[in-house]
């Protein structure tokens, strides 16, 4: 009961939280609510009993904690009405929060530095908008493929790791990361500099996602559809993976972050597990790559920049590696923040570079860090 | 030596102008425990390397389990049954005691990326087995290891990370294992206590092959049936630790350090 009780308050406040900071405007409220966050990491850094007391009742009353999150998540859009804006914010913190998942398996898994996200993200978007422009595919028809696709890019931009690593694979991530965003700027059938326009909404059995959506007699802005597909995503990506994570694979890629010449010598084959790192990280970005082209329907190659592979970076870096939770709360926090921060909006490469530099200093664990696996019930 | 598991017919290997490894030849029966001594520099880690396939040989072959090895890679070898430990240990130190053994399973185990995604059950279902094996292994491997299992690796005392290789290597179940330098850094209860480790897992698997590279003379001498020399990357002597101990070649290369 204690444990529930726990769960349900922690759940709420997270909640509130996020209500509080999407809404909040001008520097006074918005710096109350980041000391509010920075307190409440203190004190779990202080006082560990706290985090421990959580994460425990979190673990016990696990249906508890489900279905609030359940309600939480799919009533959210409702405490904003009328306004897109929030909605818009909301996709696009959880298609960042799938990219960031992505990168996590190799940043955060197997400590591969990946600068070519965005770009995977970028051939997801292409493919799929191509796919349905020149050929009238639908949405739904154009992302298994436009996943194929980029996969394939995964495993090619993984082979140099079986020569290169560390720094300079970082190097050939960042060559890759700038060549395909050369060639989507210089190629005619993708559009040039002005990329692809009018991409079509997806529709469900004729359902079209661009006109509102009316439900309990409210109405929602059109947004509020994405904001589902989004869920359906991330929903698709966290199960891709915490089984991954709970598997063999998930222990060798650890094995691999931790000592590549100790995984070699218990007999993990380092380089395939390497290209499936990146293999598996084009997937899910090409995922969200699809879902974005859909739902801006317009695209173009500086959405794929070597920017965004730097913020996804941060947000890996700053949520924790290798916690999926870590990871979406630093996808939320990094892409609202610069939101808020719009005034600033030209510093924001220094930004980031300063939020990346503290949080090694400070925190090098990220918010949430990596939890030790346990097995079975004990 | 035709009941040898392992062999070496003169592997070399140079670095530039350095030989590191000049035409050594080397066997080992199964069951046998061999002990590589030598001087700093004398080529001993990296005939580890060589054994490992982290370094092809420049020259030479290396056989083991009826198969030629020379220039496999390093976790074809391990499948094969040759696992190691490190001189100075290197072990995933961010993840649980536990979570090292279960790494040191994965070549007894087989899900690969779709059966993981896939068939959920399946993978956890091995997973759980291996950690129910790993659990096993640390019980007879002694120490805190056992009491110590969910805690981080990089938490152990120096004995016991030791211990903790040892047992990351037994968990593929080799036939044959390297130990480089196990005893380094160890004070002289603790050597007892891995010597006495090192007695229990023979007698568990008798047939189960050592190569042990050493510097402590008290292990070489109360462990190994055979002792072979490397001094500047040739081997000098190849023998009983009675008969090498004796040797004039050796006492001057080596022993003579110790014993005036």
């Amino acid at each position: 009961m204690r444990a529930r009780l726990l769960v349900a308050v922690t759940s709420l406040a997270v909640a509130a939280f996020l209500w509080a900071f999407m809404v909040a405007n001008g520097v006074v409220p918005l710096v109350a609510l980041l000391a509010l966050l920075g307190g409440a990491f203190w004190a779990f850094e202080r006082y560990p009993r706290i985090e421990t007391a959580v994460i425990d009742s979190f673990r016990r009353a696990r249906w508890t904690a489900a279905a609030i999150w359940i309600l939480v998540i799919l009533g959210f859009p409702f405490l904003f009405g009328q306004n897109a804006y929030y909605i818009h914010l909301l996709v696009m913190c959880l298609i960042y929060s799938v990219l960031g998942i992505a990168l996590n398996f190799q940043l955060g898994s197997a400590n591969i530095p990946n600068f070519a996200t965005g770009a995977t993200y970028g051939i997801g978007a292409y493919c799929s908008a191509l796919l349905a422009l020149n050929w009238g595919w639908s949405f739904w028809l154009t992302l298994p493929f436009a996943a194929l696709a980029a996969t394939v890019f995964g495993f090619v931009l993984g082979l140099p790791s079986m020569r290169t690593r560390d720094s300079y694979l970082a190097l050939v991530t960042i060559a890759c990361g700038v060549i395909i965003h050369q060639l989507l700027n210089n190629f005619e059938w993708t559009g040039g500099a002005q990329g692809l326009i009018g991409i079509p909404a997806p529709a469900l059995f004729g359902y079209s996602f661009a006109q509102p959506l009316r439900v309990f007699g409210l109405t929602l802005p059109f947004q509020t559809h994405f904001y589902y597909l989004a869920l359906v995503l991330i929903a698709l990506a966290v199960v891709v993976a915490r089984r991954l994570h709970h598997s063999r694979i998930g222990l060798a890629w650890n094995a691999l972050r931790a000592d590549e010449v100790a995984a070699r010598s218990v007999g993990i084959n380092v380089v395939w597990y390497k290209v499936l790192a990146f293999a598996v990280d084009a997937f899910l970005a090409a995922f969200a790559g699809v879902l974005y082209a859909f739902y801006i329907t317009y695209i173009a190659p500086d959405n794929f920049t070597f920017l965004v592979s730097v913020t996804l970076m941060t947000m890996v870096i700053v949520g924790g590696m290798d916690n999926i939770v870590g990871v979406i709360v630093g996808a939320f926090l990094l892409t609202l923040l610069p939101e808020k921060l719009r005034v600033f909006s030209d510093y924001r490469l220094l930004f980031y570079g300063v939020v990346v530099i503290a949080f090694l200093m400070i925190r090098p664990q990220g918010l949430l860090p990596q939890r030790l696996r346990s097995y079975g019930p004990s | 030596m035709s009941d040898a598991i392992f062999s070496a017919r003169e592997v070399t290997i140079r670095f530039g102008g350095l030989v590191a490894l000049d035409r050594v030849d080397i066997d080992v029966a199964a069951g046998e425990i061999l002990a590589v001594i030598g001087p700093n520099g004398a080529g001993k880690s990296t005939l580890f390397n060589v054994i490992t396939g982290i370094y092809a040989p420049s020259g030479g072959r290396v056989r083991f389990d009826g198969e030629d090895i020379t220039g496999w890679q390093t976790h074809d070898i391990v499948m094969r049954g040759i696992s190691r430990t490190f001189q100075a240990s290197r072990l995933f130190s961010d993840l649980s005691v536990l979570d090292n053994v279960v790494i040191g399973l994965h070549t007894r185990t087989t899900t690969n990326v779709f059966e993981a995604l896939c068939l959920p059950s399946r993978s956890r279902r091995e997973l759980t087995w291996a950690a129910a094996t790993a659990t096993e292994i640390l019980k007879r491997v002694g120490g805190d290891l056992y009491d110590r299992r969910y805690r981080r690796a990089s938490e152990l005392a120096q004995a016991d990370r030791r211990r903790l290789e040892i047992a990351r290597a037994l968990a593929a179940k080799p036939k044959l294992l390297l130990l480089d330098e196990p005893t380094a850094g160890m004070d002289d209860r603790d050597t007892d206590a891995l010597i006495e480790d090192i007695r229990r897992i023979k007698a568990d698997r008798p047939e189960f092959a050592i190569i042990v590279v050493e510097h402590d003379m008290r292990l070489v001498a109360s462990l190994p049936s055979r002792v072979v020399v490397l001094d500047y990357g040739r081997k000098i002597a190849d023998a009983p630790f009675d008969v090498v101990r004796r040797d004039p070649r050796v006492q001057e290369a080596y022993l003579g350090q110790t014993e005036p």
